[in-house]
């Protein structure tokens, strides 16, 4: 054994002590442990009760401290060789924790924070510049709530074990501040349980002085635990990964990009959309433990075995007329306002109901919104063909009322490795973005997990569509001949930010201009007329790609989408840096007006009636004399569009759908002339909303062309109308979806498909529109007064019950009876009022002699029989209660 | 027999006598209706709460015969609660031949006029009547298969309550003469051609008839069931009682009078009354053999009729249940009928505005109070039952009157047809209830409603302005009359019965 010293002085200076140990020590308050050239080399000081603080300053030699019951001031400076750090306390209730250890601990092997009950939260600073080198234990046990680890990159932090995890939320955070920022992380155990039980054994352990032994043997206890149970425990070996990543480096790593693609839009405004995909290998392959993709939405497609999810927030609506209904972008990208969910399962049938309410749970609580709204069965449909085939394993739900704010966009930074710190998503300045006319921030995960044969992983995507209103006062509104120059843009003055450099860990970061074809038509007509001499580049070294527009930066490349003739100019930010940021600027030269590609049909949806009994939902399509020319590959005398609708009406509209008419230009059409299918799901009351799927033959030719359908509009109970009831109740946006229509641009070059936001914008998908959203006003009752109709209501009954069952018991001895009554009262109400006084001895008197003999004897006799009776039953009674 | 044929000519000779012609005026009101149908104002008649529930409207009707064709169930989306059998028999009604293709369906109004036709110089004249007649057609098309089942079953329903009357009204004759009390039949009135009239030219039969929806049969099924139980043709009262049961669950009730009606004849004064009078002076007055028929009827009721009864409407009710069943078997089954239909019914799920007094009172109730009030609304009906029983046996007809307008208070989705066949049941008993009380106020109540009723839900629903309490208050001001209806005709009721026993005991007494 080491010598050892139990003593209680305030202040050690002993040379050569190497084991210093205090315990039970009822007299030690203030210790302080100083001087370089101390040998000191393990420090222990347990259950000292009335100690107020711990200093250790300049030990040069100290390896090892160990402290339980630091409610008290510790402060720990400049210790470089410490290597192992223990505090750990076993008081029921711990106030208050001071414990700083604001020193260079660059060589902390081990860190044991042990805590029980912890009451608040306590402070409890471990400030170091640079994280050690190998910290093996970071454990933890009891209600510790916050941790301050200010500054530390934790490059070399392997191992951190949290025992006695309670999964509350500065907990998570800790966790996922660990799995976020911990490179190196070799394994986090979370080891859920308590350890009380281990308390007492503990105490004995260090009597005996035992303590290396009972280290190690503590730490394997876990272990052994933490593999049985697997309650929360997170474990992964890093020899295994190792091999395992050997294994299968050609399925690829996790992977992170992002661009941002910009274009004028034909109404002075800028689209921006931001995408970034986070790719994450199959578990199969590369296993549990991810770098890069969000463990949040990882566990989510583990616990929920989700196959596709769709999670779009969307502010304002899409302008299919200015800003465009053929592209990719607005068919992928325009979503209806307020939330819309959509999610397949890979679950049997009758489990996928569970999945999505437990889905919409988690994703509320990870995107700060109602989503769990939609939980209710009232609230999701299931879509069976028109919105995407998917064998009934696909639940759809809309929040059209949903506001989204900044609450919703946090969160959703925070699924990317930079979040908003670095890279493109620097330029989420909230008040630009806000500012917006229309705002679409989209989050779609596609997973083939539960492919067993080929699983190429899980894919997220990552959007925010934005369309902006560049600052006209900067550029000033200049007048060039008869129309308006176009504002001028940048990103500074879109976004007020810059960008300060890529995201590292990103693979790709690039920012795009788009121009479309109608655009750079003009534009090129506009250089011819002018005939003036235009080259490329310009002398300043800034792009001018016509006469007509000026592009300070030169793009790296520009590229030619295949068959839309419209272009892409690529500007790669990898170059730039924080005292070199990227700024975008975009100068239009003369007005320029163009229009962007419409949709075939143009779609709107209208309220028709007025009042609050009944109405109906027209949805009219108008041609934009487009489809006859698009269309005219397919044979010429006959000439169909086909028209999908999926329409979700809440259950208080109801809609009669036998009322079902299909108007072509004008005409009342059969239905079994125009709709090629229907299926109707109609609304259970309360129980599940209306579902009307149809497709649509049109013909070509046209012009427009309507569908109506009416309701009645229900009447709720006063707990299901929502605070505002006064103003209406939304109904969600039906969709339309072309099916003869494809976007997706093609571009000539092969290689463009690896770069995610083209391989995007390459898919093939059907075009499809949304319609406006509809509000209902409902009939409301009287909120104020339930108490009232109640009392009223059973007033009426008591009236009912009352006098008609009176009615029935009166008799006619009794209402002779009552005739002379009648008779004597005539007397006049002042002898009457003298009667009633007077007490009613008179009256009876009077009234007594009145009946006749054989009534009176008939009355005696059935009053005999009563009191018989009664004096029976009586005895009864007492006989059977006995 | 002689008597009766005494009573029929002497009626006959009454009738003429007063000028009045029964079947002029009920061929009248035919034509009325369908003058209304053929040339429909648009009062939107069919979706008016006053006139169509969500038990009967016919629009919902519709709407479940065309989830039926689409081989969905058609109670599906809680819109049809009605039965399957009237599904199949008015379903068809309700779809609107379209150009040829029988795709599209209506049973409403037309909502345009008809596109004239291309005139090509012919004979204008011909042509245009032409399309007219065409335009007729198509209208009768559109419009004239529910509602002309709907005037014919108002007719027969007329014809029907005629037949209760003069079965009542011969029965009223008789029973006062053998009570010897024949001056008060000279100045009664032929009540069954008036309870027929009553129940042709009420306007709530008129806005029924005319409102597309299902109340016209079952308030026709409902008197078939009286009539037959009146006549003593136990399988039709049998068959009318399970049908109207089975159609509108509140007519259940009725198997009290109509098991009375059966067993113990028709209405009439107390049948101690006849014992009394027959052993101290029967012997007088009258034939001994009717006298004595009376004493048994009074002393207890036949048994075999009864029975009988019993045996019909089980085979009914199970052919009944049969039909339902093979209309139902691709889809629900009968669980789920009974569900929609009596369950729809005895839950008020529908909250919306009727004239009753239910909708308002669940749309406010607390949630964990619903099952109890439900439990207090239905009782309420439940436990008048056997009371009314009791003290109005010896007149059944009057019973079934009774139990009419209470479930027509009392009853979740009330329409005024319901208040058109208690209405004309109640005037069979013209001559007892002469001397009821307030009738004139309660005339003035319900006109009174029936005009603010509309003026307060179109303020409410239509304009804005109003708040549910103006229309609620309109429908609680409707059932305090219908109750003080039922309760003064009630106590008239008995005290007409007492008035009866005065007169016959102090003849007694005369005679004696």
């Amino acid at each position: 054994m080491f010598p050892g010293k139990r003593s209680n002085p305030s202040c050690i200076t002993g040379k050569f002590l190497e084991w210093l140990e205090v315990h039970m020590s009822e007299g030690l308050i203030n210790l302080e442990v100083f001087g370089p050239s101390l040998s000191l080399k393990h420090q222990e000081i347990c259950d000292c009760y009335k100690m107020q603080s711990l200093v250790v300053r300049n030990v040069v030699n100290l390896l090892s401290i160990k402290i339980t019951k630091p409610e008290v001031l510790v402060l720990l400076q400049s210790i470089p060789l410490l290597t192992h750090f223990h505090v750990r306390d076993r008081l029921e209730i711990l106030e208050d924790v001071m414990l700083r250890c604001s020193c260079y601990l660059s060589k902390l092997e081990v860190l044991t924070l042990h805590f029980e009950y912890m009451k608040s939260v306590a402070p409890i600073d471990v400030l170091t510049r640079e994280w050690p080198k190998d910290i093996k234990k970071f454990k933890d046990s009891g209600y510790l709530l916050k941790y301050y680890l200010p500054y530390t990159r934790k490059q070399h932090l392997k191992v951190v074990e949290l025992v006695g995890y309670q999964g509350i939320a500065s907990e998570l955070e800790l966790v996922n501040h660990f799995t976020i920022t911990g490179v190196c992380m070799e394994n986090i155990i979370i080891d859920p349980r308590r350890q009380c039980s281990h308390d007492r054994q503990w105490v004995h352990y260090v009597y005996r002085k035992v303590w290396d032994i009972h280290m190690e043997h503590d730490s394997r206890s876990i272990f052994v635990f933490l593999i049985l149970s697997l309650a929360l425990g997170i474990l992964a070996n890093a020899e295994e990964a190792a091999t395992e990543a050997a294994a299968a480096s050609d399925s690829g790593e996790e992977e992170f990009s992002e661009a941002l693609l910009l274009r004028p839009l034909p109404d002075r405004k800028v689209l921006a959309h931001f995408h970034f995909q986070s790719r994450a290998p199959s578990t199969n392959s590369y296993g549990h433990h991810h770098h890069l993709f969000p463990k949040s939405i990882y566990q989510l497609v583990q616990k929920f075995h989700l196959q596709e999810m769709e999670l779009s927030f969307t502010q304002g609506r899409w302008n299919y007329e200015r800003w465009g209904g053929y592209d990719p972008i607005s068919t992928s990208n325009a979503k209806p306002p307020g939330v819309e969910l959509w999610a397949v399962f890979d679950v049997p049938h009758h489990q996928v109901d569970a999945s999505w309410k437990n889905l919409t749970h988690a994703l509320s609580g990870l995107f700060c919104a109602s989503i769990n709204f939609l939980e209710d069965s009232t609230a999701y449909s299931s879509p069976q063909w028109s919105f995407k085939s998917s064998g009934g394993k696909l639940r759809y739900g809309t929040l059209p009322r949903e506001a989204v704010c900044t609450e919703n966009l946090t969160p959703w930074l925070k699924l990317l490795p930079c979040r908003d710190k670095a890279g493109l998503s620097t330029l989420m300045d909230r008040p630009s973005i806000y500012r917006g006319y229309y705002h679409s921030q989209r989050l779609r995960l596609s997973s083939d997990e539960y492919d067993k044969e080929i699983s190429s992983g899980i894919v997220l995507d990552q959007t925010l569509t934005i369309v902006l209103q560049p600052d006209m006062s900067a550029t000033g509104e200049m007048l060039l001949g008869s129309s308006t120059l176009q504002p001028n843009w940048s990103l500074n003055s879109l976004f007020g930010r810059k960008v300060n450099g890529k995201c590292v860990l990103s693979k790709s970061s690039n920012v795009y201009i788009h121009l479309e074809q109608n655009l750079l038509s003009e534009l090129t007509e506009f250089g011819k007329k002018n005939k003036g001499s235009h080259s490329d580049v310009d002398i300043s070294g800034s792009l001018r790609i016509d006469p007509g527009l000026e592009i300070p930066v030169p793009p790296s490349r520009l590229i030619r989408v295949g068959d839309n003739l419209s272009n892409l100019y690529e500007f790669p930010i990898e170059n730039y840096s924080e005292s070199k940021p990227f700024d975008l600027g975009f100068r239009w030269k003369f007005p320029v007006v163009w229009s962007c590609q419409q949709a075939p049909l143009s779609v709107s949806r209208y309220l028709m009636g007025s009042g609050n009994e009944r109405g109906s939902i027209a949805i009219s399509l108008k041609s934009n004399d487009m489809s006859h020319h698009l269309l005219n590959a397919d044979s010429a005398d006959e000439c169909q569009l086909k028209v999908n609708i999926f329409q979700v009406v809440p259950w208080y509209v109801k809609v009669y759908y036998h009322t079902l008419q299909v108007f072509i230009d004008g005409n009342l059409q059969p239905l079994a002339d125009s709709a090629e299918k229907i299926q109707v799901s109609p609304s259970e009351d309360k129980v599940s909303p209306g579902v009307l799927e149809m497709t649509l033959r049109l013909p070509c030719e046209a012009r427009s062309a309507a569908i109506s359908l009416d309701f009645d509009k229900g009447f709720l109970h006063i707990d299901e109308y929502p605070p505002d009831a006064n103003q209406g109740f939304d109904i969600p946006s039906a969709l339309v979806v072309f099916g003869d229509f494809e976007t997706g641009m093609h571009f000539s070059d092969e290689s463009l498909s690896k770069i995610p936001i083209f391989s995007k914008l390459q898919e093939r998908n059907k075009l499809r529109s949304y319609t406006e959203v509809l509000l209902v006003p409902l009939t409301t009752p009287d909120f104020s007064m339930p108490y009232n109709v109640i009392t009223i209501t059973c007033t009426v009954f008591a009236l009912y019950f009352g006098s008609l069952l009176n009615a029935l018991r009166w008799r006619a001895g009794q209402e002779e009876r009552l005739l002379k009554s009648k008779a004597s009262k005539k007397a006049g109400p002042l002898r009457l009022l003298l009667r009633k006084l007077f007490g009613k001895s008179t009256g009876q008197a009077q009234e007594q002699p009145t009946p006749s003999e054989q009534s009176s004897s008939s009355f005696n006799y059935k009053l005999m029989v009563k009191v018989l009776l009664v004096a029976g039953l009586a005895v009864a009674w007492q006989y059977y209660s006995t | 027999m002689e008597e009766i044929a005494e009573a029929k000519k002497r009626k006959l000779v009454e009738t003429q006598s007063f000028g009045f012609g029964f079947w002029k005026w009920a061929a009248a009101a035919v034509l009325f209706r369908l003058i209304l149908i053929y040339f429909p104002i648009s009062l939107n008649l069919a979706s008016r709460p006053e006139v169509s529930t969500p038990v009967t409207s016919l629009r919902r009707l519709a709407e479940g015969y065309w989830l039926k064709k689409l081989s969905m169930s058609p109670y599906a989306g809680s819109m049809y609660h009605g039965s399957p059998l009237l599904l199949s028999i008015l379903g068809p009604l309700t779809v609107k031949s379209f150009e040829g293709q029988s795709n599209h369906l209506l049973c409403r109004y037309p909502s345009r006029l008809p596109v004239p036709e291309k005139v090509l110089g012919v004979d204008f004249y011909c042509i245009c009547s032409f399309a007219w007649i065409r335009w007729m057609m198509s209208n009768f098309q559109l419009i004239s298969g529910c509602s002309l089942l709907s005037v014919v079953a108002d007719s027969i329903s007329a014809v029907l309550i005629r037949g209760i009357g003069q079965r009542l009204q011969i029965a009223y004759d008789q029973n006062l003469r053998w009570l010897g009390l024949a001056e008060l039949v000279q100045g009664s009135l032929p009540s069954g051609d008036i309870a027929a009239l009553v129940y042709l030219w009420n306007p709530f039969t008129i806005l029924t008839c005319v409102g597309f929806n299902s109340t016209p049969i079952e308030n026709m099924i409902v008197i078939l069931s009286l009539y037959g139980a009146c006549t003593g043709l136990v399988p039709l009262a049998a068959f009318g009682w399970v049908l109207a049961s089975h159609l509108s669950l509140y007519p259940v009730f009725l198997v009290v009078p109509i098991v009375i009606l059966l067993g113990c004849g028709v209405d009439g004064p107390p049948r101690k009354l006849f014992s009394q009078f027959s052993s101290k002076a029967g012997k007088d007055i009258g034939s001994d053999s009717h006298i004595g028929s009376i004493k048994t009827q009074a002393t207890f009721c036949l048994l075999r009729p009864i029975l009988l009864f019993t045996l019909w409407a089980a085979i009914w009710a199970s052919y009944l249940l049969i039909l339902c069943g093979i209309s139902l078997k691709k889809t629900g089954g009968l669980l789920e009928m009974f569900e929609r239909t009596y369950g729809f019914i005895l839950t008020v799920k529908d909250l919306s505005p009727n004239i009753g007094v239910q909708w308002y009172l669940f749309a406010e109730v607390f949630e964990f109070f619903r099952d109890f009030f439900l439990l207090v609304c239905h009782a309420n009906i439940l436990f008048m039952i056997l009371p009314l029983a009791i003290r109005l046996y010896n007149r059944p007809c009057f019973l079934a009157f009774v139990y009419m307008a209470i479930s027509s208070i009392l009853k979740s989705y009330p329409s005024v047809g319901d208040s058109a066949l208690y209405l004309s049941l109640l005037a069979l008993f013209t001559n007892e209830l002469a001397e009821i009380q307030f009738s004139f106020f309660l005339f003035c109540g319900y006109v009174g409603v029936s005009l603010l009723s509309p003026v307060m839900h179109n303020l409410w629903i239509w304009r804005g302005t109003g708040n549910a309490n103006f229309y609620f208050a309109t429908a609680m001001a409707y059932a305090c009359f219908q109750i003080v209806l039922v309760v003064e005709s009630v106590s008239s009721m008995l005290n007409h019965d007492r008035r009866i026993r005065k007169l016959s005991s102090t003849e007694k007494a005369k005679v004696s």
